[in-house]
């Protein structure tokens, strides 16, 4: 289809999901089942799977043969089981995501291949891994893990700058995403303005939704306990049952003062049934949530703290997430900022529309917006620490804090600890605590050392790029010559030799890729000016000063700054004649 | 150091944050990390050299950091406060930036930064045998 980016965005979410492409720039949501909107759901009906909506309505008579909200085991073991057969959380978030690509095909009558997908902004590397993970074996290229915020943040942005006036400069702003989904709670400070920059995100994986509806299950099994006598904790059927009634008085209170839960015939472990009706105010149910929202400000204000920022120094709010339709949400936001205006952003769909930009992002066929990105946790190195060499206990060591932007590079010594040390390891850590047993084994690679005295320093450079892999290169001061490895968590232990001497292949191989194209604001607009325009006198003009560009850009001449003033006039006097 | 940072960033000596702001974000959208990793690299480590406060400020926020460097970072900045009770126990590091003199601000906090990184760390030695 003409217009179409090729690289889709999903919003693989704990309770719905979502597809979107950019359509001529701008994203549009695939309407798979009639609204966009998919239930993360996967139901097992005899032998079919079915996924979305049907699986949601057969989910609560058959919890047994269903499966929901898989996303909050992302990235552990754990695996459920499916009509006779144990699936992973990998598996079943794959079978969704094949179920969106599918009837996302069928919808647009084009063959999805490449994706991006969002996680929560604090989904740390295991839960990353797990979701690139799914999209492969749905058979997808993941062409990017992205944070659910950031998302959100680049679809208001490119609204924004559609409103503004190209020309004028636009004015910098700060901007608060609140990001509460069904299963997790994710809250990001950023700046946008010719750029967009986050500054800060942190949250909680295990914080959400489904949290709130089991405050009104907590209540709805107590009135049956004392009305009925009857204990229906851990009974799945029916837990099923009022998990969903839960959550359609959750729903109607935001729009209403009160509501009334009646479920009749409840399965119950003895055989009989029984039934319960309750009445629910809003109030009630925001008194019985306020430890949960009390979370959720304590990490907006360090999400601010990190940011350096003051409450009234943020512009704008953006809510995302079903679960900001609440109305004690926005009265805690308001609390907080102020009368920081709520941009009405559609808080189902702008994630998936804004990880369909940061496709068309990265095939470089969109170039208006520019996003850097942060990294939500620390990485650090374990190391032996303390101030007398006497007395060393290992700890994890920051190389690279959390909230630093992507992609970086971080260089820091270390020393050996005897003489002639032969071997040396470093092990990667991703965390916030000191104890390397607190935090998440990202990898580990072995150094091999040349003789030395002891004390004597290795230089240890790490990068951190935007797929989140770690590339490591030592260097052992005067005993050897640097050394690059990449360390990438799905693959085992790696070794570096920093002994022997000549190249052992893993060295800094990939540093140039010769032959892909330079890709800014400035070159792909002249090279889509100068695909859609006729040949001619201004068309050579253009195509030369694009080469002497490019040819500027790549080593950085002095000249760089005149040719692409002259590149921009030109571009501009050419937009204003008119071809035809 | 700073010399090339200037030069990365196209800026002249005494450049005030705004125009710092507008070479970087300048810079960036010529070199944006998606497309050109290595060299947003290069730009952004300018940009935080010159404008350093910010990112080491992160750094010393960071409470993990802080253990251990307090001490010192306290000790190297007793001089320059004007005022500074000495029974607060509890640093507020924000406060406590506010209070050092703006432009002298940057050298202060990089010499906290060698001397916490001076601090000793050793590599683990590695439970394989040695040969």
């Amino acid at each position: 289809m003409k217009g179409l980016c090729e690289v889709f965005g999903i919003d693989l979410g704990t309770t719905n999901s979502c597809i979107a492409a950019l359509k001529d720039g701008v994203p549009h949501i695939v309407p798979v089942g009639g609204c966009g909107i998919v239930p993360s759901v996967v139901s097992m009906d005899g032998c079919s799977m079915l996924v979305g909506r049907k699986a949601r309505n057969r989910a609560s008579a058959f919890p047994e043969q269903s499966v929901r909200s898989i996303k909050r085991l992302m990235g552990s073991s754990e695996t459920c089981l499916l009509g006779r057969k144990e699936y992973s959380p990998e598996d079943i978030s794959s079978i969704i995501l094949r179920y969106l690509c599918d009837e996302a095909e069928r919808i647009e009558g084009v063959k999805i291949e490449r994706v991006v997908i969002t996680v929560p902004a604090y989904f740390n590397d295991a839960q990353r891994r797990a979701t690139r993970e799914a999209g492969n074996r749905a058979g997808l290229k993941v062409e990017r893990i992205i944070n659910e915020p950031t998302a959100a943040a680049l679809l208001y942005d490119q609204i924004l700058s559609g409103e503004k006036n190209q020309k004028k400069k636009a004015q910098e702003r700060f901007i608060l995403v609140y990001d509460l989904g069904g299963g997790t709670f994710d809250v990001t400070v950023l700046r946008a303005g010719e750029i967009v920059e986050v500054l800060s995100s942190t949250g909680d994986t295990r914080l959400g939704g489904d949290d709130f509806d089991n405050r009104i299950v907590c209540r709805l099994l107590e009135t049956i306990r004392a009305e009925s006598n009857v204990n229906l904790e851990g009974h799945l059927p029916s837990l099923a049952r009022l998990s969903a009634a839960a959550e359609t008085a959750k729903i109607d209170l935001s729009s209403k003062a009160y509501t009334w839960i009646r479920e009749n015939h409840l399965p119950t472990p003895y055989g009989s049934t029984c039934s319960v009706e309750m009445e629910l105010f809003r109030e009630e149910f925001e008194s019985m949530t306020v430890p949960l929202l009390k979370r959720t400000r304590e990490l907006v204000l360090d999400a601010l703290s990190e940011a350096s920022l003051k409450p009234k120094q943020i512009d704008n709010v953006l809510l995302v997430g079903g679960m900001t339709r609440m109305p004690a949400v926005v009265e805690l936001v308001a609390d907080i900022f102020g009368d920081a205006p709520l941009p009405v952003i559609d808080p189902d769909r702008s994630v998936a529309c804004g990880a369909a930009i940061q496709g068309a992002l990265i095939t470089g066929s969109h170039v208006d917006q520019i996003l850097i990105d942060v990294t939500p946790h620390t990485l650090s190195v374990e190391a032996l620490t303390g101030n007398n060499p006497d007395d060393l206990h290992p700890a994890c060591v920051p190389i690279i804090p959390r909230n630093t932007q992507l992609p970086v590079m971080r260089a820091r010594t270390f020393s050996t600890l005897q003489k002639n040390q032969r071997i040396a390891e470093v092990k990667i850590f991703q965390g916030e605590s000191p104890i390397p047993e607190e935090n998440t084994l990202l990898g580990a690679t072995t150094l091999s050392l040349a003789k030395a005295p002891g004390g004597s320093p290795v230089i240890i450079e790490y990068a951190y790029d935007l797929d989140g892999i770690v590339r490591i290169s030592a260097e052992h001061k005067g005993y050897s010559r640097k050394k690059e490895i990449r360390i990438d968590s799905r693959d085992p232990q790696v070794f570096i030799d920093l002994d022997t001497d000549g190249f052992t292949g893993e060295e800094n191989d990939d540093s140039r890729e010769g032959g892909a194209p330079l890709i800014n604001f400035v070159t792909a607009r002249a090279r889509a000016l100068l695909e859609r325009m006729p040949k001619g006198a201004h068309y050579d003009e253009l195509s030369s000063l694009l080469s002497r560009y490019e040819e500027a850009l790549s080593n950085e001449s002095e000249d760089l700054e005149n040719i692409e003033d002259q590149l921009l006039c030109i571009m501009e006097k050419i937009s204003e004649s008119g071809w035809n | 150091m700073f010399e090339s940072a200037l030069k990365i960033l196209r800026v002249g000596k005494g450049a005030s944050p705004e125009v710092l702001r507008e070479a970087y974000v300048k810079m960036v959208r010529r070199y944006p990390p998606e497309h050109f990793p290595e060299k947003f690299i290069a730009i952004k480590r300018a940009y935080d050299q010159l404008t350093a406060a910010d990112s080491i400020l992160q750094e010393f926020l960071n409470p993990r950091a802080l253990e251990g460097t307090a001490a010192e970072l306290a000790g190297l900045l007793w001089g320059e406060l004007t005022e500074f009770r000495e029974e607060s126990i509890e640093i507020d590091f924000t406060e406590l930036i506010s209070l050092i003199d703006a432009p002298s601000r940057k050298n202060t906090l990089s010499a906290a930064l060698d001397l916490a990184a001076a601090d000793g760390i050793y590599l683990m030695e590695s439970e394989a045998d040695l040969d």
